[in-house]
């Protein structure tokens, strides 16, 4: 079948919409190399200097602690808890799994702003309780449904019966679970935890109830915009797009891109 | 050192064991007496509940009530993982992140086996089925055959009571099937364990089992061997999953001899040899199997103790080893005749011709799909 | 015995986790129910925000914003789903993918930072607008409507192509050469075969992109300058900054309703399709 070389308009109104997607990110590429400490377009030299500028700032470097620790917290936590809950989901038949499964998909129902205040007043009301604390329990909250859909999905993938087979051959249960599924599950658990964290790491808007004067990554950046004019965030922006092609590309090759977004 | 698998033959027995799924009733009341070192096929169409008897005996499906006990031992209350029972599984559940000698250890594995035990219970079991040149492959590179014989050797290798198959031969193509089928049986006959075969081809049944219970909406119809169940089923069903059968109409009558009269058209009587459970005025229907009819030419007297009738034919279908022969018959019913060649001279013309069949031959049953009470153990 | 308690203890460390939102939320619920005192419960704050206009504006504005941005991502999104599912070359396809999911997984800040080095003053279309001679002075694309607009479709834009693609491919591709055996010129197709056959994908996707628009609480703050009236940015405003506890968890409740609603609608609608036509 030949291919013609004039796109279609199909073809045109594509790329046209994938490029107004990703201008602004392209746009942030190329001002982060800007030798003027203007944000104006088009840049007038090119310069590393606010790549540098970018580990200079303290802001960003608590910010990125925080962000860090705050998504792998949050992602052990999320991980444990939902699988343990997908497990009873997918393999077990008992009174109230619809519910529970209702449940724990709750905070995707709930609008950020709603979910931020919601957990700045259950802070309030829960004694002895320090901010991380929260901060902990508000990505847990955030990430767990997307967890749980995954972790189900590649569940139902798997055979059931070589679970049945190792129980025959002398498993118990945890045996079972220990020897069979979890290797089986293995990458998929993997790419469900890269997501966990990527998805806690950008989280903005119910973060910010929280934040007090220890940013995360993406606050610093946000009250940087408001106050500076120079590239540096620019370049900040760039250095997590990386990461975020980076977490692309560990995921299309541990669960296989179909599968996330069902 | 060698070391030589023993498998201590267990029989198994099923009391009034009843399963209830999703609201359906699945397994009513059924019981079964199994002895050690029997093969015992279960067939029946699908949704009979042959597979969830299999899995009741595995512990992998809740009973509702009834008992199962294996070597005498009780299963009540025991799970999977203690019931000594081994399963090969439809499509043969293979672990497929381990290799060929890790899947056949693991149970020995679970059992905290020493290795060097081990290795040898491996070896042997390998030897046996000869995998011993696979021992390190993974399971997604073995073809269909070889994954069935690991999935074998995996549970000979903890040396189970009782061996359960689900559909073993199924996922393999017609050839290989037809070939599996004698191999299987010889190894089961050699290992020496009780086994039960879940399976809906009735030549598999057929060439593997000891004996086979057919199976019918949770309960068993008839359990018998291949031979019983063929020349004498005791119900249409039955008679129909096993091969083809030609019926008649038709109304008891009187019995001689250790024959019944039945009358299946006007003026037209055949003999039967007599059934338990049917009296004089029933209403029945009489079978007879297509390879026991012979085609007589029209004037030709029955033998003594053979049923005649007569009959046009109509259509004729060569296959190579038989022949399928259509006739449509007085009351333009068609009846089918299989014959390895010797009829041809009094078919010839497509003119009138008899069907004969030994009285013996012929069976008669109610109309009804099954017996309204189980048939005996 | 034990076997039967197992799957509720699998579950029940999630579950606490959720009885802490839960728990939030209903703090939410009660500080709106506060009548102003600290003592009383009332449905005063609900009122006050029914009755006082510039507070309706709010409501009013968001939903238009969140509608338009909606219609809009769709137009624009079919198009581009539809191509990534018939036309484009498995590595096409996988290309575009792989570019939505790193849509999916990249900063939203950063990203509404980019929309401002577009389109603000020194932006990247003014200065193209100028530099062409189209305009003398450069445009006010940000700090109003527009520029929140133009913020909500480029961050819905990847969630509505994501709810549409998956309805398109599995459209069965006989069904529309049926149609067009039977004499229906293309458009017909589309209009009376495929469009219909995709609306699980469109409900889906339209739902997810009104309520991501809705609940927006950065691309007003960063394009509208605080300008524009979003409903986000007013419960942050009641809450944060002016102490107003009560009006912002009323404001709160109501958002927290019109998704659940939808949600509910959606979910409805969906199991109705699903009922009617699809075996």
């Amino acid at each position: 079948m030949t291919r013609s070389f004039i796109p279609s308009t199909l073809q045109i109104a594509t790329f046209a919409v994938l490029l107004f997607m990703a201008l602004p990110n392209l746009l942030i590429l190329v001002i982060s190399f800007n030798s003027a400490a203007t944000l104006a377009f088009p840049p007038s030299g090119v310069s590393l200097k606010w790549y540098v500028n970018v580990f200079s700032t303290p802001s960003f470097a608590v910010g990125l602690r925080q962000s860090l620790l705050l998504a792998a917290t949050s992602c052990v936590i999320s991980m444990v808890l939902g699988v343990l809950a997908s497990l009873a989901i997918v393999r077990f038949r008992f009174f109230g799994r619809q519910a529970a499964s209702v449940f724990v998909m709750a905070p995707l129902f709930v609008p950020e702003i709603v979910m931020g205040i919601a957990m700045l007043l259950w802070a309030n009301t829960v004694l002895f309780i320090s901010n991380t604390t929260v901060l902990v329990v508000l990505h847990a909250l955030i990430v767990l449904p997307y967890v749980v859909r995954l972790v189900v999905a590649n569940l139902q993938g798997m055979d059931p019966n070589l679970e049945s087979a190792a129980m025959l051959l002398g498993a118990r249960p945890h045996q079972a679970f220990l020897h069979v599924t979890l290797p089986l599950l293995g990458k998929g658990l993997l790419g469900a935890a890269v997501f966990a964290i990527v998805m806690s790491f950008h989280n903005f808007t119910a973060t910010m109830f929280l934040v007090g004067n220890r940013p995360t990554l993406p606050v610093a950046a946000y009250q940087y915009i408001r106050t500076e004019n120079d590239p540096t965030v620019a370049a900040l922006s760039t250095l997590m797009m990386l990461g975020g092609v980076l977490a692309v590309y560990l995921m299309e090759k541990w669960i296989g891109l179909e599968r996330l977004v069902r | 050192m060698t070391y030589s698998l023993n498998l201590a033959k267990r029989g198994v027995v099923l009391t009034g064991l009843t399963v209830d799924l999703q609201g359906k009733r699945i397994l009513d009341e059924v019981s079964l007496d199994i002895e050690a070192g029997e093969i015992v096929a279960l067939l029946g169409p699908s949704g009979c509940g042959k597979t969830t008897m299999l899995r009741a005996i595995a512990g992998l499906q809740p009973t509702l009530k009834g008992e199962i006990s294996v070597g005498g031992k009780t299963m009540s209350g025991v799970p999977p993982y203690r019931r000594n029972v081994g399963m090969v599984f439809q499509n043969y559940a293979l672990f497929p992140h381990m290799t060929v000698a890790d899947n056949v250890t693991f149970g020995l594995r679970m059992k905290k086996m020493p290795a060097a035990r081990r290795d040898a219970v491996l070896t042997a079991s390998l030897a046996m089925l000869e995998l011993t040149n696979l021992r390190d492959a993974y399971p997604a590179r073995l073809s269909g055959g070889q994954q069935q014989r690991v999935a074998i050797a995996r549970t000979i290798a903890t040396e189970p009571s009782v061996l359960l198959l689900d559909e073993p031969l199924s996922a393999l193509d017609k050839k290989l099937r037809e070939g599996m089928r004698a191999e299987l049986r010889s190894l089961l006959k050699k290992v020496g364990i009780t086994a039960i075969i879940v399976t809906h081809d009735q030549e598999e049944a057929l060439a593997i089992a000891d004996r086979i219970a057919v199976m019918d909406r949770g309960k068993i119809a008839q359990i018998g061997t291949g031979a019983e169940l063929y020349h004498r089923p005791n119900s249409r069903f039955v008679a129909d999953f096993i091969g083809y059968m030609n019926y008649f109409d038709g109304i008891a009558g009187k019995r001689a001899n250790g024959l019944m009269d039945v009358a299946i058209g006007e003026d037209l009587s055949v003999k039967v040899p007599l059934a338990d459970n049917i009296l004089e005025g029933d209403r029945v229907m009489v079978g007879v199997r297509p390879e026991a009819i012979r085609v007589a030419s029209e004037g030709r007297r029955a033998e003594q103790g053979t049923n005649a009738i007569s009959a046009r034919l109509v259509s004729t279908e060569f296959l190579g080893v038989v022949t399928y022969l259509r006739f449509r018959d007085v009351q333009g019913i068609e009846r089918m005749v299989i014959t390895s060649g010797q009829n041809e001279d009094a078919i010839g013309n497509g003119g009138p011709c008899q069907l004969q069949w030994p009285m013996q031959a012929g069976i008669v049953v109610r109309p009804e799909r099954t017996p309204a009470c189980q048939a005996g153990l | 015995m034990r076997q039967r308690l197992v799957p509720y203890l699998l579950v029940a460390p999630s579950l606490v986790l959720i009885a802490a939102l839960l728990m939030g939320l209903s703090s939410v619920l009660g500080w709106s129910l506060d009548d102003g005192t600290g003592n009383g419960i009332s449905l005063a704050q609900y009122e006050s925000l029914a009755t006082n206009a510039s507070y309706r504006q709010f409501f009013t504005s968001s939903l238009w914003l969140a509608g338009v941005a909606t219609a809009v991502a769709l137009v624009f999104g079919f198009p581009a789903a539809y191509y990534m599912e018939t036309k484009a070359s498995p590595r096409q396809r996988k290309l575009i993918f792989a570019a939505l999911l790193a849509m999916f997984l990249s900063d939203y800040v950063l990203k509404m930072f980019g929309l401002v080095l577009i389109l603000g003053r020194t932006g990247l279309v003014n200065k193209l607008l100028l530099w062409l001679g189209v305009t003398d002075e450069p445009l006010r694309l940000m700090f109003n409507e527009f520029g929140v607009l133009v913020g909500l479709i480029s961050g819905i834009l990847p969630y509505m192509i994501l709810s549409l693609n998956g309805v398109i491919a599995r459209l069965d591709k006989r069904l529309q050469e049926a149609a067009a055996l039977l004499g229906a010129a293309p458009w017909r197709v589309f209009l009376l075969i495929t469009l219909p056959l995709c609306v699980p994908g469109i409900l889906a996707g339209t739902m997810l992109s009104f309520l991501l628009s809705l609940n927006s609480f950065v691309t007003p703050m960063l394009l509208g300058g605080g300008r524009v009236d979003m409903i986000a940015v007013f419960i942050f405003d009641q809450s944060i900054n002016l102490g107003n506890l009560p009006l912002g968890s009323a404001a709160a409740g109501i958002l927290f309703l019109i998704s659940a609603i939808a949600i509910l609608a959606l979910t409805v609608a969906g199991d109705r399709f699903h009922r009617r036509f699809q075996r």
